[in-house]
């Protein structure tokens, strides 16, 4: 069974679990809201099914609380997620060297700057050029 | 009159080079991404907390209960006289040793989610690298140009796979036209952002996708473990209250209360979160990817500018030439 399946399973059981926690509160509302309806108190009977109902209900998410918590276990215990870390540890290692080749360019602004000044400067030129033409 | 036109043509050309090319902002989709990285580190975290207080409360039950085959035991070094601590640990069957009160069932997963918010954080470096202030202070301190600095410019523009060969056209010009070189040295080191940017966020891409949908999975089973907690909490709070001497205000203000936290722990949707990081990965992607690369063309033109100042000093040479040569008539 791979973590893939578990999780997969936990999902469903999750559901399941919902579905009769839901079915069990909707009974229990369904028996107060008749009696309240009419005006009476609650029936010997009728107190001792909810007590029942209610210790279902808690019993359900006792198991949910276990499952859920198997499950985040069992994905933390899983391979992958190490994998995934060891992988984007490369990926950040690759970042950093990109961090100081950035800066490293950034300082070496200075050359690029200096030779593109060059370009610049034949626009300057020109308008020298024309200026004096023009003097 | 030649002239006039061509020395404007050429300050035009300047003119739509500065202002043609606005420079590319790519700190704002980064630092988005960013912010996102850390909220969602926020909310996994909280739900991560509770795994771990749900197991250390295991621990503690399991400890006392009868025939219990754990041992509580005091860690190596401490809890004696001349010790400088009192620390327990719990001896599991097999003997693993696990810290009490200090379980940790969440390591690897919290480490994923700390990987990728150092990954943001990275990224948001490359953004920030080489700010456009610290290419301006290098540009105030630029120099004439000379050969080798021409070839310094050569060489790197060829690492970004750009023709080059400024070396050739250097020549011994006047001072700087500052706004202009500012500009295009920014722009030069935006490239190289850029470039650092898409690869690596194409790099991360697949362990980053998939670790997010293994974050979501652990996410969705604490929401789940939180859920059943607080619907439990709440069923004992709320569901023995059946009698008018139950109803008492204490235990209504109990109901009420326990109510209140089962809304909030169906209400969040810690997934949600999570869901939203891996967008907006997916959205800086597309957004570094569409960027317009204008560098390539703007080298070009300004390797062309250069090629046709010569052509143009050379005519204003001939003209002054021929200016003062005596009349041929």
């Amino acid at each position: 069974m791979t973590i893939d399946d578990v999780v997969a399973a936990a999902r469903v059981a999750n559901q399941k679990i919902d579905r009769a926690t839901d079915t069990i509160g909707t009974q229990i509302g369904t028996i107060k809201t008749a009696a309240a309806t009419v005006g009476r108190p609650l029936t010997v009977e009728e107190t001792t099914t909810i007590t029942r109902l209610n210790a279902a209900s808690e019993a359900l998410d006792d198991l949910s609380e276990t499952l859920n918590a198997n499950t985040i276990q069992a994905l933390n215990d899983n391979a992958r997620a190490k994998a995934y870390t060891d992988e984007l540890e490369g990926a950040i290692g690759d970042l950093k060297t990109n961090v100081e080749t950035i800066n490293s360019v950034a300082e070496t602004v200075q050359s690029i700057t200096d030779a593109l000044t060059t370009a610049a400067n034949v626009v300057k030129l020109l308008t020298d050029i024309f200026c004096s033409v023009n003097s | 009159m030649k002239i006039k036109v061509i020395a404007l043509a050429a300050v035009a050309l300047q003119v739509t080079l500065v202002a043609g090319c606005a420079s590319t902002d790519l700190s704002s989709p980064v630092s988005g991404f960013d912010s996102a990285a850390q909220a969602a580190a926020s909310s996994f975290s909280a739900y991560m907390d509770i795994e771990d207080a749900w197991v250390a409360q295991q621990q503690v039950t399991q400890l006392g209960t009868p025939n219990s085959t754990l041992q509580i035991v005091a860690q190596p070094n401490t809890c004696g006289k001349s010790s400088s601590s009192c620390r327990l640990e719990v001896v599991l069957p097999g003997g693993q040793h696990v810290p009490y009160g200090g379980v940790d069932s969440t390591k690897e997963l919290r480490a994923l989610m700390t990987e990728i918010v150092t990954y943001g954080d990275t990224l948001d470096l490359i953004a920030k690298a080489g700010t456009d202030a610290s290419i301006s202070e290098a540009a105030d301190k630029a120099k004439a140009g000379t050969g080798s600095l021409a070839s310094a410019v050569d060489t790197l523009a060829k690492k970004l796979g750009h023709a080059s060969d400024l070396a050739a056209s250097v020549a011994t010009y006047g001072s700087p036209a500052e706004g202009t070189f500012d500009f295009l040295a920014s722009l030069y080191v935006n490239e190289v952002r850029l470039q650092a940017l898409r690869s690596a966020t194409a790099r991360a891409h697949v362990p980053f996708s998939q670790g997010i949908s293994y974050l979501k999975e652990a996410a969705e089973a604490a929401r789940g473990l939180s859920v059943a907690q607080a619907h439990s909490a709440y069923g004992r709070a709320c569901n023995t209250l059946d009698t008018p001497q139950d109803r008492i205000p204490e235990r209504l203000s109990a109901c009420v209360k326990a109510a209140a936290q089962l809304n909030v722990a169906l209400a969040a949707k810690p997934d949600t979160l999570l869901d939203a990081l891996k967008k907006s990965h997916d959205a800086l992607i597309a957004d570094l990817n569409k960027e317009a690369t204008d560098f390539s063309a703007m080298w070009a033109e300004v390797q062309n500018m250069v090629s046709e100042a010569k052509k143009v000093k050379d005519i204003v040479d001939q003209y002054k030439t021929a200016a003062a040569a005596p009349p041929s008539h």
